[in-house]
């Protein structure tokens, strides 16, 4: 079991610095959950599920800055101009469908057939998020001087 | 002639990074038309003349893939060149789609230079 989840954890981390790297142009350098500064504001949570031969999700857990600088690199904007919301979470959802595209290739193989739901965003409190980084099995990962987390679980097909 | 092009994602910024990919590309393009799901794109195809047609696979109401079979069944649709743009890597699923009519496959994250080659090898054989 511990196997396992080391397993989709690397899976999870290797997607994650390969996407931000090939779609906005950042370097994700994975840090551990312990030297991970409280969160203060806001955090933008990003899910997306998966079914196939097995099941599970994977989440983003996106400062609202990183965000924006995610959203204005993806688009190819100029740093400082503006984006309007939905822009900045729909980008934040495009890159969380290629990270699960890309774990589910690391994971599994090309060969079993997949089907991604559609992403959701919402907002989480940053207390909620602070008592996760302490409870859950999170990876996490300094960005452009800002935290991001990641999270995966799979379920066995019954 | 000019190509008219439908770009079929439920994402903006796909749309939007696609659009650049493809008006940076040199490709003669007329119009290019937009659908956010396969439902929305079929009333676009039975409107409008469309050259060349880039779907997703993952999206609401309609998925990529019933849109395909729909355009592959339907005798005004099913000789338009289809290229498909998706981060769904199962090559099992990339052959189904390939029997079904799309004639090019390009995983996301996509670089224009890989639309560039698509379209050529699409619409100029080349």
């Amino acid at each position: 079991m511990e196997d396992e989840r080391d397993l989709s954890g690397q899976a999870l981390q290797q997607a994650i610095v390969s996407v931000f790297t090939a779609m906005a142009g950042m370097s994700a350098e994975i840090t551990d959950t312990r030297d991970v500064p409280p969160f203060e504001t806001p955090v933008i949570n990003a899910r997306i599920a998966f079914s196939g031969p097995c099941s599970g999700d994977l989440g983003l857990m996106i400062e609202q800055p990183l965000a924006e600088l995610i959203g204005t690199n993806m688009l190819g904007f100029a740093p400082g101009e503006h984006l309007i919301q939905d822009m900045i979470d729909d980008a934040v959802k495009e890159l969380l469908n290629v990270v699960c595209g890309q774990f589910i290739t690391s994971m599994f193989g090309s060969k079993p057939v997949f089907s991604l739901n559609i992403p959701q965003v919402f907002p989480l409190s940053a207390p909620v998020c602070n008592a996760l980084v302490q409870s859950s099995p999170l990876l996490a990962f300094r960005v452009q001087g800002f935290t991001l987390l990641g999270s995966v679980r799979i379920r066995k097909a019954e | 002639m000019k190509w008219n092009i439908l770009i079929v994602d439920d994402s903006n910024v796909v749309k939007a990074v696609l659009i650049k990919a493809l008006t940076d590309s040199g490709a003669p393009i007329n119009k290019i038309f937009d659908a956010s799901n396969g439902k929305d794109a079929l009333v676009i195809l039975k409107s409008s003349k469309i050259d060349i047609l880039f779907t997703d696979i993952n999206m609401p109401v309609m998925n990529g893939i019933e849109l395909v079979k729909n355009i592959s069944q339907d005798p005004d649709l099913n000789g338009i060149p289809i290229i498909i743009i998706s981060t769904d890597g199962s090559t099992d699923r990339m052959e189904h789609l390939k029997e079904n009519g799309v004639r090019a496959y390009i995983r996301k994250p996509f670089t224009p230079e890989q639309i560039r080659k698509a379209v050529r090898e699409v619409m100029l054989g080349r």
